[in-house]
């Protein structure tokens, strides 16, 4: 799916989103959750494909799975935490917004305590006793 | 896939808004209200099946 044709719907949704604002703003947030949902979904094969070569690359290297597994899930916490916040932001209700984003961060961080444990295990290791 | 979801609904509101506004004319303060609800749970039934085909595939792939 070629990025014109992303950036065409994305306007055509925003375009729609003001006309309705003007008169049913509940019907312009549903727009844009909508618009949203649909381009993320039409780039999907393209993540996809990403994450497969990420996956192989890593196997060459005999990485670690589980820590390319915790990057890919942090992404994903991340990329879902902001697309929540910014819907959140577009009804107007930044007091939700700012409470989603700090839910993720703390998602992100309990995700991320296996290679903090690790890292810490390593450098205790070095470290001459 | 979704396209022509957006459309949908922006149509629906269009629609909706416009009955609202003949009904508010024609003096039928409830039933224009009632159309607007209805409205509003047609769009949010639609957009449901969209949103959660959206995070069953986010969780797939970022194996959430």
């Amino acid at each position: 799916m070629d990025i014109i044709k992303l950036i065409g719907i994305g306007i055509s949704g925003a375009v729609a989103a003001i006309v309705l604002k003007e008169y049913k703003p509940a019907y312009a947030v549903c727009l844009g959750i909508i618009t949203s949902a649909v381009i993320f979904l039409l780039t999907l094969s393209e993540i996809n494909y990403v994450f497969d070569v990420i996956g192989t690359i890593s196997q060459k290297l005999s990485l670690d799975a589980s820590y390319i597994k915790t990057i890919i899930r942090i992404i994903g916490i991340a990329y879902l935490s902001h697309f929540g916040s910014e819907i959140c932001r577009d009804a107007g209700q930044n007091a939700i917004a700012q409470k989603i984003e700090f839910a993720g961060k703390v998602m992100i961080i309990a995700a991320s305590i296996p290679i903090l444990t690790a890292v810490l295990n390593l450098l205790i290791g070095i470290l001459p006793t | 896939m979704g396209v022509e979801l957006i459309f949908k609904i922006a149509a629906i509101g269009i629609v909706v808004s416009v009955l609202n506004q003949v009904l508010i004319r024609s003096g039928r303060e409830e039933q224009a209200m009632m159309t607007t609800l209805a409205g509003l749970i047609v769009v949010l039934l639609m957009m449901l099946n969209e949103i959660s085909y959206l995070f069953q595939t986010i969780k797939t792939i970022f194996n959430l």
